[in-house]
């Protein structure tokens, strides 16, 4: 007969019936093609924080501009208040206070420090000038004050108003108490040359925080779903399942970037990697051994022997107990919420709210699985720490849910410790898998920023 | 139970460069890899399907349906063993559940005594002649027949797989055997007098 299996080994036909336009049918029916938006949602954490901090960049100019923009109002306002709105020593009051907390900070192109030293001279002399005036006022001839009076150019009361001539040359011409001799200002350069002395310091916007949490995890295992699997399998695994996962220990680690969204609200993301154990304990005593019933990993599904596994220990006898260190190398892109209570007792320290996701890919597996007869393991071993030899596994969401303590340090580094629990809400396997895989982990987070 | 053991590395096939950005086209779902894996083995896969079912137009169905499944299952090739010896093995599978899905006829239970095929006759026969003798046989005797001899699975496997038990596979081999004996000699004889 075996001169038969010769006869077959590089038999070809061709097919008649069957053509490449017709399985073309088949396959748009079954396996539509789709755009892979695997590499898409990698992004969209990116895309989401650099769109925040665009909108926080662009509120936080906005926000100053306002600012100037109000100060410069009430300068001029101050300037030309003379005209019977305010009383004049209500209006060189205002006047005096402003020009107190304004400097010389940023000195426009066209603005020579001469011209700016000349103008704070001059505003200083009228406003010295006309405290004078206002405190002994003489006679009705007594000429009002210099700074009430003597600025012109301004023609209609549009213009007077505002500070600004229709022509946009903003000319004010202030006369010189000491030698009369009219000065031309431009407001619009000396409005220009003046900006907020800054009284409080700018707040970080920004941390960069690196993280540690130790902890304890293990992987929920429920049922398989249906496709490889006879239902007497299904039944026998169920009951294997029970009581088979023990918790093992867990790390995350990795480095975070943080963002002020609001007050006190914090959006969180980085990288981190992270490793799940979970050990395996399995008793032929006391599970559903199904001994007698053979089933091999070709009847599960064909093609499980190309996918990197074997079907090892089917030598274990019942009574024997044997377990396992499952690991589980994962790769996390994580995006959280933190959401910050100071603590009005102590004025270094916050209490902190953090709920977020964190998308989670598989980066090397070392475990086994109860093999499908429930006698022995299955191996799932990482040999080449490549992705794709683990066919049966895939990425998951986790989510995040964490309450805990942040310390200011110093005016810009901030220590925090959170425990925090992530469970993953879409299962790490495949359909073709064993189980259904959802890691958790209870960890504390340990964290170090400094804000920037 | 048997053990499946891991495929050793030593023993990875080496892939041919082309092959395998064809594998990963059809990973990717790209149709123009698709259309050239099935133009690069729909032949051979046919060969296969041919031997499994009565009628050619039955077979090119079931090949279609094995296209199908490779092209859903290609994702998780490893590369641990070679390409078309995997794609043969889930049009073998393919071709057994379309056998167990019709069930045209069942299988008894009949011992009998190993069976040699003059090779003198196998040779001076075509594949083609040797499927259309098989085309004769009960579906048990041809099913178990191909997957014994010629694709070499175990009796055990072929148990697993066609859900027999091992003594109905061992029987209906030997009877397989005996039945493309008497077709073939009987065949030959005629062409011999011819």
């Amino acid at each position: 007969m075996s001169s038969l299996k010769s006869k077959f080994e590089d038999f070809k036909e061709e097919p008649k019936y069957a053509s490449w336009q017709k399985l073309l049918k088949q396959l748009d029916a079954e396996i539509p093609v789709q755009k892979k938006r695997r590499y898409y949602f990698w992004v969209l954490p990116f895309v989401f924080i650099g769109a925040i901090a665009l909108w926080l960049t662009s509120m936080n100019f906005s926000a100053q501009r306002i600012i100037v923009d109000t100060q410069k109002e009430q300068v001029r306002f101050a300037a030309i208040a003379d005209v019977g709105e305010k009383t004049e020593s209500l209006a060189l009051n205002e006047l005096h206070q402003r020009l107190s907390t304004v400097e010389v900070h940023e000195v426009h192109p066209k603005v020579t420090p001469q011209k700016v030293a000349r103008y704070n001279s001059n505003q200083t002399k009228i406003i010295l000038q006309d405290e004078e005036a206002i405190a002994s006022p003489s006679s009705p001839n007594t000429p009002k004050p210099t700074t009430l009076l003597s600025i012109n150019g301004l023609t209609s009361e549009a213009e007077i108003n505002t500070g600004v001539k229709n022509d946009s040359e903003e000319v004010a011409q202030v006369a010189d108490p000491n030698t009369n001799e009219s000065l031309r200002i431009d407001s619009v350069l000396a409005a220009e040359a003046i900006r907020i002395k800054p009284n409080e310091k700018k707040e970080d916007n920004f941390e960069l925080e690196i993280y540690y949490a130790p902890g304890i995890s293990n992987i929920i295992l429920k049922d398989p779903l249906v496709k490889y699997f006879t239902p007497k399998t299904i039944a026998d695994n169920k009951n294997l399942r029970k009581g088979i996962s023990k918790i093992g220990f867990s790390y995350t680690t990795g480095f975070g970037v943080k963002m002020n969204v609001i007050k006190n609200l914090r959006v969180k993301s980085g990288y981190y990697f992270t490793q799940v154990n979970q050990t395996l304990y399995y008793n032929t005593t006391t599970s559903s051994c199904n001994c007698g019933q053979a089933v091999s990993l070709s009847q599960i599904d064909p093609n499980l022997q190309e996918k990197n596994m074997s079907n090892i220990g089917d030598t274990i006898s019942v009574g024997n107990t044997h377990s396992f260190n499952n690991k589980y190398a994962l790769n996390e892109i994580p995006v959280v919420f933190e959401y910050a209570m100071p603590m009005p007792k102590y004025k270094n320290l916050s209490t902190v709210i953090h709920i977020g996701f964190s998308y989670m890919f598989i980066r090397g597996i070392t475990a086994r699985m109860p093999d499908a007869d429930n006698v022995g393991f299955v191996d799932i071993i990482n040999k080449t720490a490549n992705v794709v030899l683990f066919p049966s596994y895939k990425d998951a969401i986790n989510t995040i849910l964490g309450y805990g303590i942040v310390y200011k340090a110093k005016r810009n580094v901030e220590w925090s410790l959170a425990p925090q629990f992530k469970i993953a809400v879409t299962s790490i396997s495949k359909n073709s898998h064993w189980y259904r895989e959802y890691p958790w982990q209870f960890q504390v987070g340990m964290g170090v920023g400094k804000r920037f | 139970m048997k053990f499946v053991a891991i495929t050793p590395k030593n023993h990875r096939t080496v892939m041919q460069e082309s092959e395998a950005e064809l594998i990963e086209g059809c990973r990717q779902n790209n149709r123009k890899s698709q259309e050239r894996l099935y133009k690069k083995y729909a032949g051979l896969m046919l060969g296969i399907c041919l031997r499994y079912v009565k009628s050619r137009m039955e077979a090119e169905d079931v090949m279609m349906e094995g296209f199908m499944k490779i092209y859903k299952l290609v994702g998780n090739y490893t590369a641990t063993g070679s390409f078309e010896g995997w794609m043969k093995r889930i049009m073998v599978y393919t071709a057994i559940e379309h056998y167990r899905k019709i069930k045209r006829m069942p299988f008894d239970e009949f011992q009998a005594h190993d069976v040699q095929v003059n090779d003198y006759v196998i040779d001076n026969m075509t594949a083609r002649d040797i499927i259309k003798l098989m085309d004769e046989m009960p579906e048990g005797y041809r099913m178990v027949l191909n997957m014994y001899a010629i694709e070499g699975y175990t009796h055990k496997e072929i148990s697993e797989a066609m859900g027999i038990s091992e003594g109905t596979s061992k029987s209906q081999l030997s009877r397989g055997k005996v039945f493309l004996k008497n077709l073939m000699e009987k065949s030959f004889l005629s062409h011999v007098k011819n």
